[in-house]
């Protein structure tokens, strides 16, 4: 497991993955929008759980994208888990 | 000679007590088709049903061992259970099904002392209502509205609940409510309601369905009812949670209870067709008639096979039992009303006008209507599916391995206690079902006892290794409710493949042995009706298929048993009071 993941390179990649679900056009959200807002369900907080595993090697539960709302909170969480 | 084998015996098979308090629903006991026909027109549950399940103490079948219920394996819990399915789907329903889908959130969720309450009064003969439903949002419990204020002191519930069983009747609700505006997903809890007398709400509106007449299905207005704080299930904000945890439970068991309901039927159908007499003959002589019994009973053995292996997933592979019980309530109860929907055929001019002894048949079709839409909906299955299928498909490819426990559905060793605190939410992280169409094992197996099989086999292989690509690669804005028909199709194709992988799996277990479920001849109808789904075309069965399905169909109802892929010896004189 990778323990030095920090919390911006883990905020590019979510940025990526929001930017890869289309529903929002680049530079229009930052860091902080909560990610209701940029088109991403609890539904899709399922996918995007699976892609944090596999990117990261850890294992999330899903409802980390509900605790942690934004892009910044994510990462952070993220971050810590790896850390763990 | 293995030990399912010993099981298998004819002489030996295990009569489940309830088929012994219940007896032949044939005969004119109390809780015979007659009687349950006329209480069915009369929109009540039989009330002598309901005193033997009382007296058998049905409800601690809900309870965890741990708590002082029976549940530890539940498998064994489902066996002990459809008797009264085999009976009366609305007495399976109304007595006790949507108790254990309250009890099973408590059970997850719950504090020590909640878990000890709910218990007791489970244990006690109460009941509990789930009060989940809105009309207005379906399957979409997000936009829910019915929501509680906590006041400092207590949660004040206002609002609407519909379409919910026993409403009226149960001493207790479970109830989904909002009671945030934060992330949807953490806007909601649960909030148990134990009733007491002048609580504002008005429990007394039935609603009239089709199907499970005798259910007393009704709704629930809340204008400010208190509930205590310690009465919230879970943390609040978890409902979402804790309910995407249970429902597994229940998704699991529902459509593994209702195979009985279907094996029912099947047996009632060859009373039928050999008693009718048509065109110089009985309709057991017809081609037609027997393909349709055939067709009827190989979709009732395909939902077997693949609603066994998920119960048995629910102990074995907690982790990936959120996708596996999603495609079980989505595929399972859809065979099981093809089923009843050619079985209805078969019955013909009879299943119309209701014609006494048969009326069951046409009761059951609509009972069974309901399977597919009630507590989780078939497509409301696919979309839990949908949005875990790339990462499930990446997890797929890398599964080497099969858990050949997850098949042995004649299992003589009981699976231990269900881990409620394993259950996850996700794609899980392997696909230990799927698997089964891989392994050497079951290979072997194929090439020992039904070559003849094998290329069927690798054809529905190459079939799954072409789907999961194509599942992995799904765009991220076609795994969510506005996903295209494609989309949906892609997770529908997917159940499809699970389900061939538990036949092959399930068959595999017992190859070798003179069981059902070890006959070359039904892996092959099970895997070509699979087959005709994934291609639009059903083909007519063979003739020696057709042939060996309704002399087994015969057999069971000459010998007494249950014609599914784990017999059991059924409908016995009624055990004296």
């Amino acid at each position: 497991m990778p323990t030095d993941v920090l919390p911006t390179q883990v905020e590019e990649w979510l940025t990526g993955r929001v930017i890869a679900y289309g529903k929002v056009i680049p530079g229009s959200f930052t860091v902080d929008t909560p990610l209701s807002e940029l088109g991403l369900d609890s539904v899709y907080a399922l996918t995007l759980c699976g892609d944090i595993e596999d990117e990261f090697q850890l294992e999330v539960d899903p409802t980390i994208v509900w605790d942690y709302p934004t892009i910044r909170e994510l990462a952070g969480g993220i971050s810590q888990l790896a850390a763990e | 000679m293995t030990l399912n084998q010993t099981v298998l015996e004819t002489d030996a098979l295990h009569t489940p007590e309830l088929e012994v308090l219940f007896g032949d629903p044939h005969g004119d006991g109390p809780f015979d088709y007659a009687a349950i026909v006329t209480d069915d027109d009369a929109r009540r549950l039989n009330g002598n049903a309901e005193e033997v399940l009382d007296t058998w103490g049905a409800a601690a079948e809900f309870v965890p061992a741990a708590l002082g219920g029976r549940w530890t394996d539940t498998a064994a819990m489902v066996e002990r259970l459809r008797p009264i399915l085999r009976r009366d789907p609305a007495v399976g329903l109304g007595y006790g099904l949507t108790t254990l889908m309250a009890a099973v959130n408590v059970w997850i969720a719950g504090n020590g002392e909640q878990q000890a309450d709910v218990a007791r009064r489970l244990l006690a003969g109460e009941k509990i209502a789930t009060a989940f439903h809105e009309l207005d949002h379906g399957n979409d419990l997000l936009h829910n509205e019915c929501s509680a204020e906590f006041d400092g002191d207590v949660w004040k519930l206002t609002g609407t609940k519909q379409v919910i069983n026993n409403i009226d009747r149960a001493e207790s609700a479970l109830i989904l409510a909002r009671t945030s505006d934060g992330v949807a997903a953490r806007r909601f809890s649960l909030l148990l309601w134990h009733k007491a007398p002048g609580d504002p709400a008005d429990t007394s509106r039935r609603t009239l369905t089709a199907g499970m007449r005798g259910c007393w299905i009704g709704e629930a207005r809340f204008d400010g009812v208190e509930i205590p704080a310690d009465r919230v299930i879970g943390g609040d904000g978890d409902a979402v949670e804790t309910a995407l945890k249970a429902f597994q439970i229940t998704r699991a068991i529902i459509p593994a209870l209702a195979v009985g309901s279907v094996e029912a039927a099947l047996h009632e159908s060859i009373l039928y067709a050999r008693d009718r007499k048509l065109y110089g003959g009985c309709v057991l002589d017809i081609p037609h008639a027997r393909s349709l019994y055939a067709d009827a009973l190989v979709d009732t053995l395909i939902a077997d096979a693949l609603s066994g292996t998920v119960v048995r997933a629910l102990h074995l592979a907690p982790r990936e039992s959120f996708v596996l019980t999603a495609v079980s309530k989505y595929l399972a109860p859809q065979l099981l009303t093809n089923a009843m929907q050619l079985l209805s055929v078969l019955a013909g001019s009879t299943f119309y006008a209701r014609m006494q002894p048969f009326s069951m048949i046409e009761k059951f079709v609509r009972d069974l209507t309901v399977v597919p839409i009630g507590h989780a909906g078939s497509t409301s299955c696919l979309m839990t599916i949908l949005p875990n299928l790339p990462t499930w498909a990446r997890r797929s490819e890398k599964t080497v391995d099969a858990d050949p426990r997850l098949f042995e559905l004649n299992a003589a060793e009981p699976l231990s206690a269900l881990d409620f605190g394993a259950l996850a939410l996700g794609a899980g992280s392997a696909d230990p079902v799927g698997a089964a169409l891989f392994d050497p094992r079951v290979r072997s197996a194929l090439e020992q006892h039904a070559l003849e099989v094998l290329p069927l086999v690798e054809e529905l292989t190459d079939g799954f290794a072409r789907e999961r690509a194509v599942a992995r690669a799904l765009a991220p804005d076609q795994l969510t409710a506005t996903a295209s028909a494609a989309s949906f199709d892609v997770a529908r194709r997917i159940s499809l493949y699970l389900a061939a992988a538990s036949v092959v799996g399930v068959w595999a277990a017992e190859a070798g042995n003179n069981a059902i479920a070890a006959d070359p001849l039904v892996l092959r109808a099970c895997l070509e009706r699979v087959r005709g789904r994934l291609t639009g075309r059903q083909r007519p069965l063979p003739r020696e298929i057709i042939d060996r399905l309704v002399a087994h169909g015969e057999a069971c109802v000459d010998g007494s048993r249950s014609v599914g892929l784990r017999p059991v010896a059924i409908y016995p004189a009624r055990a004296s009071a």
